[in-house]
């Protein structure tokens, strides 16, 4: 997972689908960079990379949403695509949590 | 009618692999190339796969899933099978179209059933099936 600071935010760019297999390495690498000691605001989760998502892979992206809310810091998920935003609104996440469309560079 | 039958061992690693096994079964004998219904069967296979080694087979390695998939009359049938003593379907969706999106596990069935495929479940078989028309409304 990429991680980068841009304009006081951490944004992590996860290189793989967001599913079963690849879960667990996720939630380790997001650990790790969510508990850096460079300051940081929000987290952006940038999906931008990411062409499939299982539901296990949305209890990940909600467990970053929580766990980034516990710390009194914003979250936000941007460049999804077409389907995996579709999916997102059936579960009614854009009512959990700010979903961007746009991608970062 | 195109067929095909997949037995794999209770691993995610295997979700992966059958799952890309079924896209080029169904892009290829099926002629399926929508990719819109390419991304919502990957999304349900692997909702159903990783219930079957992760409730079905308790993630025992050794034991094993059986996926069958097969195409009729534009009715796309995606029936899987686990080692596990079974469930009704009924009551998982009874219950998770109740419950709230809060960040907790197995509201995948409830999720698959709002995306537009049909369940059916007897013993430890549960089948889902799209029906390709009702995809172009």
């Amino acid at each position: 997972m990429e991680r980068t600071i841009l304009e006081n935010n951490l944004v992590l760019t996860p290189e793989s689908d967001i599913v079963s297999s690849k879960v667990k390495e996720l939630v380790e690498a997001a650990k790790k960079h969510m508990n850096t000691e460079e300051k940081y605001q929000g987290v952006i989760l940038n999906l931008g990379k990411v062409s499939m998502i299982d539901s296990i892979g949305i209890t990940f992206v909600i467990g970053l949403y929580k766990s980034a809310s516990n710390m009194g810091k914003g979250f936000k998920v941007s460049g999804l695509n077409t389907d995996i935003k579709q999916l997102f609104g059936i579960m009614r996440l854009d009512q959990v949590f700010e979903i961007e469309a746009t991608q970062i560079v | 009618m195109p067929s095909c039958k997949i037995t794999m061992n209770s691993t995610f690693e295997d979700v992966d692999k059958t799952v890309e096994q079924v896209l080029v079964f169904v892009n290829k004998r099926c002629g399926i190339s929508d990719h819109h219904i390419e991304f919502i069967t990957n999304f349900v296979l692997r909702e159903l796969l990783n219930n079957a080694v992760e409730h079905g087979n308790g993630l025992t390695e050794e034991k094993k899933v059986t996926c069958e998939v097969s195409y009729v009359d534009k009715m796309l049938h995606l029936d899987i099978a686990d080692e596990g003593s079974g469930f009704d379907i009924r009551e998982i969706l009874e219950r998770q179209s109740q419950e709230a999106i809060d960040g907790t596990r197995g509201r995948g069935i409830e999720m698959i059933r709002r995306i537009g495929f049909v369940l059916d479940s007897a013993g430890n078989h549960i089948t889902a099936h799209l029906n390709m028309d009702s995809m172009k409304k």
